[in-house]
Formats: C-alpha cells, sequence, structure tokens
C-alpha cells in the first residue's frame, strides 16, 4: 500500500538514510507502532537500500578463499586449546543475532523518552548485535550503548555532576550475581559524558541484568565500593 | 562432512565445532561482502582484508536469530559498517558518538524474491536500477550508502544546498524502490 502522505513519506525517507536528529526519529518511531502502512513503506525503504550491495557484488581474488579458509582453521585450533568456557556465546545468545548496525547513540532530555526508547528498541528494527541502555540518576540522563560486535562501547550522558579530582564515574555491567566494569568517566562542563571504552564480553557469563554508574576513586578497581550514582531505566 | 548443501542458518550452527562450515558460507556471499568491502574502500587489499574479517566473525556468532534476517542481509550489513568505520578512520571523518538516529538498512525477515532469483539476475536489476537515476541522485544516493556520509557532509562535497542534496536521496531511493519493487515486498 502507497503511503498517501507526503510529508510523512519524506520522513520515512530521512529516517531510513539515517539523516533524522533523535527526537524525530523517536516521534516517527511512535508513529510506526500504530501505522501499518507507514511501518510497511519504512520496510520497503529499508530493503531497497539493502539491495545496494548487488550492484556492486565482485570476484574476490582466487586465493582469498583458501587464506580465510585456512585463518578459520587456526583459529578453530586456537580455541580449542584454551580453557573452556562458557562466556560470550551465552550472554550473545540472548541478545546478539542477526543484524549489525552503524553505531549510533542518542541522547534524551526526558525520562518519557527514556522510557520510550525502552519501548521501541526491540520492536524497531534496532537490531540487537547492539545494545542500548537508557541511563538516569542524580539529574543526569543519557544513553550507554554496547556493540557487542566490535566490543566497543560508549556513553553519552547530560547533566551529570561534575567530580572532585581524584574521583571518577564507573559504569558497571550487573551479569548474574556479579558487576563487571565496563570503564571510566568524567563530567565536562556542564555536565556532559562523551566516552568510549572496550567492552569486555568475554566477563560477560550472563545476560546482563541492569548497567549502573558509581563514583570511584580514580585507578584500578574490580568491585563497585561507592554510591550507585545512576542506573539503567 | 560435505557441508555443500546445508542453508546458511545450519551451517552458522555448525561453525562452532567445524570451521569447514565456512567454505559454503564463502562460496555463496564472498562475490557480495568483497564487492561491498572494495565499492567503500577502494582498495583491493584493504577489502580483502576485511571480507576475511567479516567471515572469520562468523565463527563467533551465536544464538543466530533467523526471524530477524538472511545470514546474507547480515555480512553485508556488517561489511558496510566495519568498511565505513575503516573509511572513516582513514578520513578521519570518524564521528562516533553524533547526535543522529543511525539507521541502516534492516533485513526483512522472511524470504524476499531476491532469494528467489539469481546472484546475477538481482546484481544486473540493482544495478539498472541505479544506472536509471539522474547523475545527482544516483551520486547522491551512493555517497550515503557506500561511504556513510550525511546529507550535510554531500552537500558540502558537491557544492549543493543541502536542501537539494536531500530532494535527490529522497527521489533517488523512491525511484529505487518502485524500480525494485517485486523484491522488496
Amino acid at each position: 500500500m502507497a503511503l498517501d502522505d507526503v510529508d510523512l513519506q519524506d520522513q520515512a525517507v530521512q529516517y531510513v538514510l539515517g539523516e533524522l536528529a533523535a527526537g524525530d526519529a523517536r516521534a516517527l518511531e511512535r508513529k510506526i507502532e500504530s501505522d501499518a502502512a507507514l511501518a510497511d513503506e519504512v520496510r520497503r525503504l529499508r530493503a531497497t537500500l539493502g539491495l545496494l550491495p548487488h550492484a556492486v557484488a565482485a570476484d574476490p581474488p582466487p586465493a582469498l578463499r583458501a587464506q580465510v579458509l585456512s585463518a578459520a582453521e587456526a583459529q578453530h585450533r586456537a580455541r580449542r586449546t584454551r580453557p573452556r568456557r562458557v562466556v560470550w556465546s551465552q550472554f550473545a545468545a540472548a541478545i546478539a543475532a542477526t543484524v549489525a548496525i552503524a553505531f549510533g547513540l542518542d541522547s534524551y532530555r526526558t525520562r518519557q523518552e527514556l522510557a520510550m526508547q525502552q519501548q521501541v528498541a526491540h520492536l524497531l528494527l534496532e537490531p540487537n548485535v547492539v545494545r542500548s541502555f537508557a541511563m538516569s540518576g542524580g539529574g543526569a540522563v543519557g544513553t550507554v550503548a554496547l556493540d557487542l560486535d566490535s566490543k566497543r562501547g560508549a556513553v553519552v550522558l547530560r547533566g551529570a555532576r561534575e567530580l572532585p579530582a581524584g574521583q571518577t564515574y564507573r559504569l558497571w555491567a550487573q551479569v548474574a550475581d556479579r558487576a563487571v566494569p565496563c570503564g571510566d568517566f568524567r563530567a565536562g562542563p556542564g555536565g556532559a559524558v562523551q566516552a568510549q571504552f572496550a567492552v569486555p564480553v568475554d566477563a560477560y557469563t550472563a545476560p546482563i541484568g541492569k548497567l549502573f554508574v558509581t563514583v570511584e576513586p580514580a585507578g584500578v578497581g574490580n568491585k563497585p565500593t561507592g554510591r550507585v550514582v545512576m542506573q539503567s531505566v | 562432512m560435505d557441508w555443500s548443501n546445508q542453508p546458511d542458518e545450519r551451517l552458522l550452527e555448525a561453525l562452532a565445532d567445524d570451521p569447514s562450515a565456512l567454505a559454503p558460507l564463502y562460496d555463496r556471499h564472498a562475490r557480495l561482502v568483497y564487492g561491498l568491502a572494495m565499492a567503500v574502500l577502494g582498495n583491493a587489499d584493504e577489502a580483502a582484508d576485511l571480507t576475511q574479517e567479516v567471515f572469520l566473525s562468523l565463527c563467533n556468532v551465536h544464538g543466530y536469530d533467523v526471524a530477524r534476517g538472511t545470514v546474507g542481509a547480515y555480512l553485508t550489513t556488517v561489511t558496510r559498517t566495519r568498511a565505513i568505520d575503516r573509511l572513516r578512520r582513514r578520513t578521519r571523518r570518524f564521528r562516533l558518538l553524533r547526535e543522529h538516529h543511525t539507521a541502516t538498512p534492516v533485513p526483512v525477515a522472511m524470504p524476499t524474491p531476491v532469494d528467489r532469483i539469481s546472484d546475477a539476475e538481482c546484481s544486473r536489476r540493482v544495478r539498472d536500477a541505479l544506472a536509471s537515476l539522474p547523475e545527482n541522485e544516483r551520486r547522491a544516493l551512493e555517497m550515503s550508502y557506500f561511504q556513510g556520509l550525511t546529507q550535510t557532509e554531500i552537500a558540502e562535497d558537491l557544492q549543493a544546498p543541502l536542501g537539494t542534496v536531500k530532494s535527490w536521496c529522497r527521489r533517488g531511493l523512491l525511484a529505487m524502490k518502485k524500480s525494485l519493487g517485486d523484491l522488496v515486498e
């Protein structure tokens, strides 16, 4: 079914091309939830974009096949010689799967938007190799995104209190009954935080229950000692 | 074991125990992965390196959810993401933390006509559809998809007004959707 509303179709195109600002994208996602024609239009537009790689399909160098298969064998052998752990696979089975995404973050100003993000994350089209968490607490709001494919994470916050020297915010993932440190960050002027960190996916032996942030003394620490100032909602 | 007749999803499961299951996956999808990597990176060595990286990453994919898309769609999405990531690092345009909603193509869950026509036929159809676009529309769409540029960046590169670039992208994508309608139903 064609979409009659030209403005809405224009928004759908911009959305699929990743050109809508966060607020506009979320507003459109709300419409998608209740508008079957719009949802179908977005699906077709995405599928059309998804066909573009077929235009550039090309034969790889003949030697590459043997090289890839040899590397896969070597990787497999190396894995078998290491102690067997039930780690990434279990975690990934719960949340990672078929679609990777360009790594994007949104910032949210209101709790309503935070709640909405939770509602739409699994409905919309947000692939589950990237896991995003809305964070809130102590007047700060924002998003943590974990790219489990490339093992990177990033945090974007607003309204975080600036800490005295010698202290740092530390992000933790609650995995079963233990807290796994994910990364440290500090708030800049105006309480803005933008930081990246390596995601220790091997430490995730179970699905992440929640993320939370504590204030810790700067330096290495494997267990939270400070108070929780923020957590995923 | 001869894996050559097994479906992609079964091969992915088998990879945990038998890396030889990668061979048919490579045979089925390498042209798409390598071609996309080459289109984004424009360098044969880098494209080959990324192709290897992408296929090796399949060995670490667990809990594959068929309902979320085909293996081919997964591979092209991973390839595009990583290729653009490399391109941005190379061109110092890396904007990891941008305040945009990033929306990449998500494959449809169910088999589509793409699965029922040959790869060669599909490639021809998409190439023809692209070629039939006016030059500016095709270029803007390719810069958006294959280089990961925002419309603002495209406008700067092409020295065109942003509104014009938006129109090119919109008209181009809608025309492609119309041309390839039977493949995206």
